[in-house]
């Protein structure tokens, strides 16, 4: 899986100033997420086990982002007064 | 509990969706890779730009780790992934469905689409307590699209540049990471 990232990344910056190449690979990338989220919206409706716990599921996910978003905004804080602040004026 | 399936047989067919997958990974290597503001920013910032993707990895990681000890149903290993969505949910929701299960691939759909919604919303708050850099953090992947303007409406347009190398970096770095957590 990752090799088809790296070779996709390569192909890409060889192929940039193909401006048509760019934009197609841009929609098929957006219709073949439409694809998968469709596949993954059927298989999440049909599993009996999400669909029971969707409370505590959508519990738990606010949780997760919650403590994703703060950790990351503590570490922001203490980057942006340690290393970025001196530089503004 | 069972469910009558309405639908012909094909859309239950996990391996077609593990073959999209690969086409979908290429696809968002060829994005990042055509994408000529990288090397741009890169070359008028120095290297030192570099950095502004830490704190939002660090950040994450840690605070997801945090939140193992209190959430035992969940996984170390996959809450860590779910986190590493860093609010791209429709990648990370469709990765982990092939790497991991069909419960943790919807928390994952779910938190990181909170994780967009609530950096929307709280992107003022954010900058306001933990500094200019938060929001940008907050946002993860989607510091380049869809959080960019209130980003860039907050912190100021000398902002944006670093906010858009930002979520390119973290949209490259979410693929990569789950992949290798399950490797």
């Amino acid at each position: 899986m990752l090799l088809a990232i790296l070779i996709g990344s390569v192909l890409g910056f060889l192929l940039r100033n193909r401006e048509k190449i760019v934009k197609f690979s841009n929609k098929l990338l957006i219709f073949t997420l439409y694809i998968l989220l469709l596949f993954l919206g059927i298989s999440i409706g049909k599993n009996s086990k999400i669909m029971e716990n969707l409370p505590l599921l959508g519990f738990d996910s606010l949780l997760i982002s919650l403590s994703g978003i703060l950790g990351s905004s503590i570490l922001a804080y203490l980057f942006y007064t340690i290393f970025m602040k001196k530089n503004e004026k | 509990m069972s469910y009558k399936s309405i639908l012909p047989k094909f859309f239950y067919n996990s391996n077609i969706s593990t073959y999209i997958l690969y086409i979908l990974l290429f696809l968002v290597g060829i994005i990042t890779g055509a994408n000529e503001n990288i090397l741009k920013i890169v070359k008028k910032m120095k290297l030192k730009i570099l950095l502004v993707v830490l704190p939002t990895i660090v950040g994450t990681t840690l605070g997801t780790y945090i939140l193992s000890f209190f959430i035992k149903d969940i996984s170390l290993k996959d809450l860590t992934a779910i986190g590493w969505g860093f609010g791209y949910y429709s990648l990370s929701s469709v990765l982990l469905k092939t790497l991991s299960n069909d419960t943790v691939s919807f928390l994952a759909l779910l938190s990181n689409i909170f994780r967009e919604i609530i950096t929307l919303v709280a992107a003022p708050l954010l900058a306001k307590f933990f500094g200019k850099l938060a929001p940008i953090s907050s946002g993860g992947a989607t510091s380049m699209d869809t959080t960019l303007p209130i980003i860039t409406k907050t912190l100021g347009a000398e902002y944006t540049v670093i906010s858009i190398f930002h979520g390119i970096i973290i949209t490259l770095l979410v693929p990569t990471l789950i992949i290798l957590l399950y490797k």
